[in-house]
């Protein structure tokens, strides 16, 4: 499953001027692949991954899923959409601060009818796979940002999508965090699921196989490795 | 089930929500005390005003023979009443024409609260001349309302409006010859409505009972009686079709200083109202205010929440739904606390008047139904107008493109 941009345009109206932040992006998205999108503040990397993540509407151009444009799909295909095919994880965690760290996980169970079984082991599970078996039981303003942070991807995971797409998930975090958090990415990335990561911090490099720039609503790939 | 469990935890480990609980608490509180104390009000009218304007559908009968009253007290058909409620009746019969009155004969028995009125019934017997007399008695500081007297196994005055009622009294007179003469007068009635005079009479209210209708009085008397009634005394007609409201009315507009218990006069009672339905509206809209500020707050403005929500696969109607939870569950948790405090506050009040009936001679009144409306104003009303503000919001606007901004 590919998450295609074709000629993608999107530009927003401030104070009655009209600035461009995607010009004719187009770029086709891999699963198995780790994505980092670089670039100045202000270029369009979250207003990217947001289209991506079908939390921003756009004014030209196509998006296919699968080969499915987006454009004309109804409310309930793009909630199915972002449910079983995408996970999404934000700078500030997004987390609800009163619940605790396996219910946080279980938020996203709550509209996804496919998941059978007991979902607190599900949850239980997917903590753990992020190396927060004995958080669980925190609420997060007791857990450090990397943890929020991991408890942040296993909610993203908990659906299993194929895609998981993250908009700075370390800009609160220290190196150490970071670190933890981009090797947790990249070893979902190994395991098959598309990881595209916009993020300001050089220490992504190594991790990706894929490095775009978006400058000035350009895309560009500055590299990329030939994945074995 | 899941859904439900989740949001029961957010909702009450969310501390912000006991904040809005305990404001909403305060502002039911003011708003349930004012509805009983509207209730009370009404019922105290009900009762002082309109039910004891009911039982004052009694002939009071001042001139009776001291063998008959002798006969009366004996029997104990003799009522006590407060010294601050007695009774007057006003008999209008073109036998008094005939007697130099103008067709008014005043049978005050209310002498220092030593009354025995009689009440008129249909099934009168010879030996007690047409009359039915009281089988009991009022003591001062009892309420004299038709609650009061249907407990004590009165009739109801009431039953005998538009029925022909026989009156039987005594009148003393000089003959032509110098020899004081008794005469009986054996009259038959029918009721057809009360007056009330409040601002003539000294002290107590009147009522008025009178035969047929006015226009026979007029062709009896030859002049119109509730013309001169009305402007000697300011008679006020009433009877049973006169709403309660229009009663009302009528005796705020005209003074009415011996309907009313003496604790609560009527300019009292009327600022009572006012000031009472001013508090339920302050309340209620206060309510309103803080539960609407809550929802826009923290549920309307909670973009962060619902780019989250849609992120992780929500609809428009999930999250539509599990805000409508959040609340219900708030409502609930309102319900359960709303009707404690009444339930405590109602009973502590009423020890407490209880304990100083014979100082403030105040009973409260607790109805569920006050209750009832106490909670769905002051609790239910508000959420279910923040339910329809969140529809409203959510309806609005497609789920992808209100994120955005």
């Amino acid at each position: 499953m590919s998450l295609k941009l074709e000629n993608v345009s999107k530009a927003f109206v401030k104070k009655k001027e009209n600035i461009v932040v995607l010009d004719k992006v187009s770029y086709e998205f891999e699963p198995g692949k780790f994505y980092a999108i670089i670039g100045h503040s202000g270029g369009g990397k979250s207003t990217l991954i947001k289209i991506l993540g079908l939390l921003l509407d756009f004014q030209e151009g196509k998006y296919l899923i699968d080969g499915r444009g987006v454009q004309g799909m109804n409310e309930t295909e793009l909630a199915l959409l972002r449910r079983e095919k995408i996970g999404f994880v934000f700078q500030d965690y997004f987390l609800d601060p009163y619940l605790k760290a396996y219910e946080n996980v279980m938020v996203p169970m709550v509209v996804n009818k496919k998941i059978q079984g007991d979902k607190k082991e599900l949850a239980l599970s997917i903590l753990d796979s992020v190396g927060l078996l004995n958080r669980t039981n925190h609420f997060p303003k007791e857990l450090s940002g990397g943890e929020q942070q991991r408890v942040a991807i296993a909610r993203a995971m908990v659906n299993d999508p194929k895609y998981i797409l993250a908009d700075e998930p370390t800009g609160n975090l220290d190196r150490k965090n970071e670190k933890i958090i981009f090797e947790k990415l990249k070893e979902l990335s190994n395991q098959g699921k598309g990881i595209i990561v916009v993020s300001h911090s050089m220490d992504i490099f190594p991790y990706a196989d894929v490095v775009l720039r978006i400058e000035d609503g350009l895309l560009e790939v500055e590299n990329a490795k030939v994945k074995s | 089930m899941q859904r439900l469990s989740l949001s029961l935890k957010r909702t009450l480990r969310n501390k912000k929500n006991y904040f809005l609980l305990v404001v909403l608490m305060i502002c039911f509180v003011i708003t349930a005390v004012s509805f009983v104390i509207h209730d009370n009000i009404t019922s105290y009218i009900n009762d002082s005003f309109y039910k004891e304007l009911e039982f004052r559908i009694v002939i009071a009968e001042n001139n009776l023979d001291a063998e008959t009253r002798e006969e009366l007290e004996a029997n104990e058909h003799v009522v006590t009443v407060t010294n601050r409620f007695q009774l007057y009746s006003y008999v209008y019969t073109d036998d008094f024409k005939d007697l130099g009155y103008f067709g008014n004969l005043e049978l005050n028995l209310g002498i220092n609260g030593i009354v025995p009125p009689v009440i008129l019934g249909e099934n009168l017997t010879e030996d007690k001349t047409g009359m039915m007399i009281c089988p009991y008695y009022f003591y001062p500081g009892e309420r004299l309302t038709y609650e009061n007297i249907q407990e004590k196994g009165a009739l109801n005055p009431k039953d005998y409006l538009n029925k022909d009622v026989h009156i039987y009294y005594n009148h003393s007179d000089i003959d032509e010859n110098g020899q004081e003469i008794t005469k009986r007068f054996d009259q038959t009635f029918k009721i057809i409505g009360f007056y009330d005079n409040t601002s003539t009479v000294t002290s107590g209210g009147a009522c008025y009972i009178t035969y047929d209708d006015k226009q026979e009085i007029v062709n009896n008397l030859g002049y119109n009686t509730s013309e001169i009634m009305q402007n000697q005394s300011n008679w006020i007609v009433m009877d049973d079709t006169n709403s309660y409201d229009e009663i009302i009315s009528i005796l705020q507009k005209h003074g009415n200083d011996g309907f009313r218990d003496a604790y609560f006069n009527e300019n009292t009672i009327a600022d009572w109202y006012l000031t009472v339905r001013l508090i339920i509206i302050v309340s209620i809209f206060a309510s309103f205010m803080i539960v609407l500020n809550f929802v826009y707050k923290h549920i309307l403005s909670n973009l962060k929440d619902y780019q989250l929500r849609i992120s992780l696969g929500y609809q428009k109607k999930d999250i539509v739904i599990e805000k409508i939870i959040e609340l219900a569950i708030m409502v609930v948790l309102a319900i359960i606390i709303g009707v404690f405090l009444f339930g405590i506050g109602s009973w502590v009040a009423k020890l407490i008047l209880a304990d100083y009936y014979g100082v403030l001679g105040i009973r409260l009144y607790f109805r569920l139904s006050v209750l009832a409306l106490s909670v769905f104003v002051g609790i239910i009303l508000p959420f279910l107008l923040s339910m329809f503000f969140i529809w409203f919001y959510f309806g609005k606007q497609k789920s992808y493109r209100f994120l955005n901004k």
